[in-house]
């Protein structure tokens, strides 16, 4: 099989996983239990993938990480106080910055 | 009488009369000028994701540079899957010559949480075009998520929130294609330094937090944390994917007790 056939074959494939939830859940009933983790799906989605984020920065080791971590913190205190994502990326890659030549003067 | 959206109806004569005042814009053009506002705000919000996504999206078009892949075919996935995880593990197996199923499935395994994205925005869409659909589903991935999932929080009139969540997509999806391809004819010469990668991560940190209102959605997020983390040493980076099914899970039991 040429790699254009499977290139397109795996477009299709991830165009039907984005588009029959469309295709059901826009014309149908939400099912309830649907409607209860609906809210939910963000945060989780968005904490699963930080913590998968932070697992793999682990693996550079404390020099890599505690920074990552300091940086993640900050964002979290920062977001919680402003209500702001923006302020909440400028605290963290400040922090991380900070961090990460804190590390490099130390070692 | 005429009406508009944003104010109480006016007479149909109004505009015919004369007056020293100067000429109201009409119900349409206040109606393109907020369609256009909304829109522009879609861009701004995307802007910081486009920014720690496009790294990756350099270091993809390298890859597929350097793995003996034919490179329109490698880039084009960026248009056809448009999914970073996934384009990196389907040009690493096709230039290990593997089987088209094993690309096809592994592609799909790592895309399962966008379905969950999918199922999410679905109902905001119900009543809209067929072609609005097949569009706005096709360009679901996780920074056009994280800005339709603020695009329907529900302080915008549902015109206006897919105003808002186009212009973020479609930024993104053209910023893509642009990065990747620049990638593939250029190579990558990215300013590590600068760490531009972590904003992804530090903007979700904030989505989660200005998000995570209730008990039950902190208990779905700490689970979420711990099993993704546990998981990633899965392979076909399930992670992700465990951690998600696996906080759902938990904080749809916590809804059903307390319910």
């Amino acid at each position: 099989m040429s790699t254009w056939t499977v290139v397109v074959l795996a477009g299709l494939a991830v165009l039907a996983i984005r588009l029959v939830p469309v295709a059901l859940l826009s014309t149908r009933p939400v099912p309830a239990w649907l409607a209860r983790v609906g809210p939910l799906t963000a945060p989780v989605a968005f904490a699963a993938l930080g913590a998968s984020s932070i697992t793999g920065a682990a693996a550079g080791g404390p020099a890599e990480l505690v920074p990552l971590l300091a940086a993640v913190a900050t964002a979290g205190v920062v977001a919680r106080s402003t209500r702001s994502t923006s302020w909440a990326v400028a605290a963290g890659m400040a922090t991380l910055w900070a961090g990460v030549a804190l590390v490099a003067y130390a070692g | 009488m005429t009406s508009t959206a944003f104010g109480p109806a006016t007479p149909a004569t109004a505009s015919t009369a004369p007056s020293a005042a100067p000429p109201r814009p009409t119900a349409g053009a206040l109606d393109r000028a907020a369609g256009r506002r909304a829109f522009l705000d879609g861009v701004r919000a995307m802007l910081p994701l486009l920014a720690s996504v496009a790294p990756f999206g350099l270091v993809i078009g390298v890859t597929v540079a350097e793995a003996g892949v034919p490179h329109l075919a490698g880039w084009s996935l960026s248009w056809l899957v448009y999914a970073g995880s996934a384009q990196l593990a389907a040009v690493g197996l096709l230039a290990d010559s593997a089987s088209a199923a094993v690309v096809v499935a592994s592609v799909a395994v790592i895309n399962l949480r966008v379905g969950l994205y999918s199922a999410a925005l679905a109902p905001h869409w119900r009543g809209t075009s067929w072609w609005w659909r097949v569009l706005a589903g096709y360009l679901i991935i996780d920074p056009s998520f994280a800005v339709g999932s603020q695009s329907y929080d529900g302080s915008r009139p549902p015109r206006l929130a897919h105003r808002h969540y186009l212009g973020g997509a479609l930024l993104l999806w053209a910023g893509w294609l642009a990065v990747t391809g620049l990638g593939v004819t250029v190579g990558a010469v990215l300013p590590a330094a600068l760490r531009l990668e972590s904003i992804g991560l530090l903007y979700i940190v904030g989505l989660v937090v200005l998000s995570a209102r209730t008990t039950a959605t902190w208990v779905a997020v700490g689970v979420a944390i711990v099993t993704a983390a546990g998981a990633s040493l899965l392979p076909l980076h399930l992670g992700p994917a465990v951690g998600m099914v696996a906080g759902l899970l938990a904080g749809s039991i916590l809804l059903r007790r307390t319910s």
